[in-house]
């Protein structure tokens, strides 16, 4: 084990070393070395278009992609040699819809991945996508290594193999070597008629032994680990609470802990059977028992009055005013919702929730209407699929032959499912959902009170922006299954719950400056990360939290634009605006009759 | 040897297969429920092979698993979710509840108590062949084409209840379900049986309070599982509408990607199903643990050569912890969104149920000071359980705090919460049976060097596996994590993570051994005499030889209880249960009068009024 650790310490001090060597070089020549010079996007190489392919394939992709290995999708270094650029801007645009056009390449990809799809990324222009695919052929450059994490230790598998086996080996011979020992004394023990051991002697021994080992690696572990416990500095008000509460709780248990763990291999040890000796008959002592009722009992409420108070401060109502955003999540990523101007989250519904041009559904009467037309596109595709599933299964019958291995299975997959009527059922299942959906939004377009004005000038953000000492209300809502949104340094924790709002209030006292500061780490930034198993890439799904002061939030709110309003002709938007108002207003009159 | 007891030929079939017999089926529990904790175990290093070495290629994952779940020699981020999901279920259900329940209740409820066999046979029959057709049933998922279950071994809807919402979700989570459900059916067969054979069944001068803990144990974990087993059967069913005819219990307000769109469902609740949930989930983490107590509290006793300490006080705890364990469960959903008055509620509760937990270790203590300890493998695996127990016990009082769950919920700070409390010691307290035990089921003995081996490098693991995952939690390391990328904080653990792995793999090492000494005594381990502890209680009175209907002639008649181990004034230090007093007046009142027939597989007519029936169970309707 110590063999094995020094061995990759060398390792990575060999790696960390060229890593600088190369750094230095390269700032000495003065640029970046880019490592293509023709791109299979036809746009112009450029270092500035890699680093923006990288910022946005780190917010875009990361939680399911790397460049150098299949993690929920596949690798995507050399994905332009493999794939045209075309289909790649479809296929990364909207993969469902190339799915849905029977694009054989796009159901493979599907099926090899287990039936995971990948998540539509309607928004990203060619441009960026291009940027993307530039950085998958070029990799990452020469940055400073952020910590290490996303440069894993590299393990020489030729070493790990010999030493798996070695060690196999050696275990194997340790083990039998000592089943023969034992035989031998077993042996040994019956012929002389005694114990040749005295195990009892050596196990109470070792009982202390391992009290003592236990101890000092207990109190060294935390001698090594305390510096990363959430027990100090915390970055909010409330923490505070939760961090005193957590210090108490910590010295508490751990004075029981090193007590009865001492008395309990302390009394092991002693009171080995010895010859002659005779255990003490003592069934009970009523007074004895009081007392280690009555203490844990004290003790306990003195924790719990704590708890209590800690946990009632958290969960206090907000104050009438309270800055809100929205965070929601998904199937893998959150987003914020910043209220506009007006200071007031509109609101949203799952069911006008598209892909590709609402993807939060916010409640906008022209996207409603939007979406009504994508949902009977859909059904008019689906109608047709399975008008045409009789000819689908004969192509697919003649293309059978000549196929092997996993392509025979995956193509043999496809007819059994048009077979069995899965395939036409499945259809007939969106058609329906498809025509509830409508159905729904159109009422609600009639009763118009879900329609409110605040949704317009809303403002929908991948990164969160918040005030230094200024409390700040999340409102969560998911889109799909339950997400957690764990905020380790906030000591803020809330479920994401599909149908259920949930909420939490909390004060963020440190900036993000300041606690790159505290921590000595210029790279440190907060984040949100899901903490509730939530689908395959549930490790990957984070989103970025600044905290700042009020000029600089400021400031980055007045570069945000409203996300909703029109595109294609900002000067007739507030021409639109009230018109849609008036409607809404009419029929939510309506409604109340 | 006598052939009074209506001995019969019996066919191999019937003997070792489709056997009636308690201690057969206690044997069939024991030896499934290693199939399936070797199974459960060899996951877990698998999965722990991802966390310590995530880019580092492992020709046997590859070959174990094949090209589809795990490419290059690394296993795919939702199969090692499944594994995770499996290794689970399997250590929860079918080791430390059927594996350890099971197998201990049926051997030592009818030995213990003086009774021929169950109350019903046949009903114990089927509960096994239930237990084994769910494990069949569970195991086979993992060769289904969209993979086992992956959604954790708490398999939270909507997660579970959409087949399109991970690859996991689709025939693998149906099979589980099935596999639950069949699991449930004889969890409910076993407990009705256990339950029953200890109110009605007992010998003559058996009252109540003179039943070994062990029984004590095993009969509230029965009730336990009987109260709250058919609330995950319905939460289990409903989950399983949801999945295949549409119905919305458990969803609502979901639009799931990958071109499903929205879905229809309206009005039902995710968070109802956490509720069913842990309304068993709870009491499940006591079901394992409550018999490990009682294993260990007889081991105890007898290998310190003392009775056990309070007898009456360890009564009452274990009754106050069946109890509490209903009022508790909303301790694992501090941070769904509940109402802060509920969660108040739950946080009081939680740190009520442990009192009772802290008096069963203070009298553990109590019962060893000034013992006269033989270090026996059951005896260490005994010692070892009340270590594990209050290590992992102590951590309970941060989780149960409802302010500081905040910050701990689903963080490795829980893993290594539950994987001390209620795993490794529920494991240390199924080793010390299997140790203690061994004679009386196989006739053999253990190899006790052997067993000497097995026990520290078991020991030590645990607490190299486990200790350091608190630090990682405290940090804020999420568990059900595939790779740790995602933040840079997180790096540190990486050679944490290395140092816990290979601590499994000791641990692992140290199961071949056991496994060895365990097969080979069954066929060449040393011949057992028929007490070879001197211990107290009944089961050691019947001969070693396995008979049908446990004694010969008459079933033993009580006349104390199970712990007069050290009397000053006599001349052992054991006296077992069925030595009658000589010349002591101070027993004669609860020392039955009346003579009774032993057969207690006749009921009398007065034992059908309640009253009565109470009576005798309080060990007061004999006079």
């Amino acid at each position: 084990m110590k063999n094995f650790s020094s061995k990759s310490m060398r390792l990575r001090f060999l790696k960390v070393s060229t890593f600088a060597l190369l750094l230095v070089l390269t700032s000495l020549q003065g640029f970046a070395e880019l490592k293509i010079q023709t791109s299979a996007t036809g746009l112009p190489v450029s270092e500035e278009t890699v680093k923006a392919g990288e910022a946005l394939f780190k917010a875009k992709c990361q939680s399911c992609h790397q460049l150098d290995r299949r993690t929920t999708g596949p690798a995507l270094a050399g994905v332009t040699e493999r794939r045209e650029l075309d289909w790649l801007i479809k296929w990364i645009r909207n993969n469902n819809e190339l799915r849905q056009s029977g694009d054989a390449d796009a159901i493979a990809i599907y099926n090899e991945y287990n039936g995971t799809a990948m998540n539509v990324f309607a928004d990203l222009s060619d441009d960026q996508i291009k940027s993307i695919l530039m950085y998958t052929e070029n990799g990452p450059l020469a940055v400073v290594n952020d910590g290490g994490p996303t440069e894993p230790t590299p393990v020489d598998e030729g070493l790990f193999n010999r030493t798996n086996k070695i060690l196999f080996f050696l275990s194997l011979l340790v083990f039998i070597v000592v089943v023969l020992i034992i035989k031998t004394i077993d042996v040994v023990g019956k012929l002389t008629g005694r114990e040749v051991i005295p195990w009892n002697n050596i196990n109470a021994a070792l009982m202390l032994v391992f009290l003592i080992v236990g101890m000092i690696a207990a109190l060294y572990e935390v001698s090594i680990h305390s510096k990363y416990l959430l027990l100090w500095d915390s970055s909010s008000a409330h923490g505070e609470a939760i961090d005193s509460m957590m210090r108490i709780t910590f010295i508490i248990t751990g004075f029981v802990f090193f007590v009865t763990q001492i008395l309990l291999f302390y009394f092991a040890f002693k009171y080995r059977a010895k010859k002659g000796v005779k255990a003490l008959h003592y069934p009970d002592n009523d007074k004895l028992e009081l007392i280690w009722t009555a203490v844990p009992a004290v003790v306990l409420t003195i924790l719990v009055l704590g708890g209590l108070k800690a946990w009632s401060g958290i969960n206090e109502a907000p104050a009438e005013g309270t800055r809100q955003i929205e965070v929601f999540a998904h199937q893998f990523a959150w987003q914020a919702r910043y209220p506009g101007a007006d200071g007031k989250l509109g609101n949203a519904n799952y069911n006008l929730i598209s892909e590709t041009s609402n993807p939060l559904g916010v409640a906008i009467p022209y996207k409603a209407e939007e979406i009504l037309k994508e949902l009977e596109a859909d059904i008019e595709y689906y109608e047709n699929a399975i008008t045409e599933l009789p000819s689908k299964l004969g192509d697919l019958k003649s293309t059978l032959g000549g196929r092997v291995g996993s392509d025979l299975k995956s193509h043999q997959k496809l007819i059994d499912d048009i077979e069995s009527g899965s395939e036409q059922s499945f259809y007939e299942l969106q058609i329906r959902r498809r025509n509830t959906q409508i159905k729904r939004i159109k009422t609600s377009l009639e009763a118009g009170t879900l329609y409110i004005d605040a949704a317009k000038d809303d403002i929908v953000s991948s990164e969160i922006h918040l005030i230094e000492n200024e409390p700040v209300t999340f409102k969560f809502r998911s889109r799909d299954v339950i997400h957690s949104a764990l905020m380790k340094e906030f000591r803020a924790q809330m479920n994401v719950v599909p149908g259920i709002p949930t909420q939490f209030t909390f004060v963020p006292t440190k900036s993000t400056k300041q606690k790159r500061l505290d921590l000595g780490n210029p790279e440190f930034d907060y984040h949100i990360i899901c903490n509730k198993i939530c689908g395959n890439s549930h490790y990957n799904m984070k989103i970025k939290i600044v905290v700042e002061s009020k000029k600089e939030y400021e400031k980055w709110m007045s570069e945000q634009k409203a996300t909703f309003v029109k595109e294609e002709a900002p000067a007739e938007a507030p021409a639109v605006a009230p018109e849609s108002m008036e409607v809404e207003e009419e029929s939510g009159e309506i409604a109340l009759n | 040897m006598s052939n009074d007891h209506g001995h019969h030929k019996q066919s191999f079939i019937s003997k070792y297969v489709f056997s009636m017999d308690h201690k057969m089926i206690s044997k069939q529990f024991l030896i499934t429920g290693i199939i399936m904790g070797v199974i459960g175990v060899s996951m877990s290093i698998l999965f722990r092979l991802q966390l310590a070495w995530p880019e580092t290629s492992f020709p046997i994952l590859n070959w174990l698993f094949g090209d589809q779940w795990a490419p290059e020699g690394r296993l795919d981020s939702g199969f090692y979710m499944g594994l995770v999901t499996i290794h689970g279920t399997i250590m929860v259900f079918y080791v430390l509840t059927a594996g350890l329940s099971g197998t201990f209740s049926n051997l030592l409820i009818p030995l213990q108590v003086g009774a021929r066999d169950m109350a019903s046979p046949f009903m114990n029959m089927l509960s096994y062949w239930f237990f084994l057709l769910s494990s069949i049933v569970l195991m086979s998922s993992m060769f289904v084409a969209t993979g086992p279950a992956s959604g954790g071994w708490t398999i939270y809807p909507p997660l579970s209840a959409l087949a399109k919402a991970m690859p996991g979700s689709g025939v693998g989570m149906t099979l589980w379900l099935v596999a639950i459900i069949l699991f449930i059916v004889s969890a409910l067969l076993g407990g009705i049986n256990y339950i029953s054979t200890v109110l009605n069944m007992r010998t003559k001068g058996m009252s109540m309070n003179r039943m070994p803990l062990t029984i004590w144990a095993f009969m509230l974990t029965a009730i336990l599982g009987l109260l709250s087993f058919p609330v995950l059967l319905g939460g289990g069913l409903l989950l399983m509408f949801d999945r295949l005819a549409g119905t919305s219990f458990y969803l609502s307000d979901i639009f799931l990607g990958g071109g499903v769109g929205a879905l229809e469902q309206t009005g039902g609740s995710p968070i109802l199903f956490q509720h069913l949930f842990w309304f068993l989930g709870h009491p499940e983490v006591y079901i394992i643990i409550m018999p490990a107590f009682g294993i260990t509290s007889e081991v105890i006793a007898v290998n310190a050569r003392k009775p056990i300490f309070g007898y009456t006080a360890m009564i009452i705890s274990l009754i106050g912890i069946s109890v509490l364990s209903f009022l508790v469960w909303g301790h694992h959903m501090f941070i769904t969104g509940m109402n802060p008055l509920l969660g108040t509620i739950f946080l009081v509760m939680t740190l009520i149920i442990a009192v009772p937990s802290a008096v069963k270790t203070f009298n553990y203590l109590a019962t060893l000071w000034k013992g006269s300890i033989r270090f026996t493998n059951g005896m260490m695996f005994a010692i070892g359980l009340v270590s594990l127990f209050i290590t992992g016990g102590l951590t309970g009082i941060f989780l149960g705090n409802a302010a500081l769950d905040i910050s701990l919920h689903d963080t490795y700070f829980v893993v290594a919460h539950f994987h001390l409390v209620m795993g490794s010691s529920a494991i240390f307290g199924m080793m010390a049976g299997i140790y203690h035990w061994f004679p009386r089921m196989f006739g053999r003995t253990m190899n006790k060097t052997l067993g000497y081996i097995h026990f520290w490098l078991t020991f030590i693991s645990a607490y190299m596996v486990f200790f350091p995952m608190h630090f990682q939690g405290l940090a804020g390391v999420p568990r059900r994590y595939y790779s740790f990328n995602i933040l840079p904080e997180f790096a540190p653990w990486l050679d944490v993570n290395v140092f816990i792995t290979l601590a499994a793999i000791l641990g692992g090492v140290a199961q071949i051994i056991f496994l060895y000494n365990f097969f080979s005594s069954i066929f060449a381990g040393e011949k057992a005499v028929q007490n070879p502890w001197q211990a107290n209680t009944l089961e050691w009175t019947a001969p070693v030889e396995h008979l049908h209907g446990n004694w010969p002639g008459e079933i033993p008649t009580v006349y104390r209880w199970p712990y007069d181990y050290s009397l000053p004034d006599a001349d052992e230090d054991f006296i077992p249960q069925n030595v009658p007093d000589k010349g002591s007046s101070e027993e004669i009142h609860v020392a039955p009068v009346t003579p009774e027939t032993s057969d207690a597989k006749e009921p009398k007519e007065d034992n059908v009024m309640l009253f009565t029936l109470v009576k005798n169970w309080l060990g007061l309707g004999k006079a």
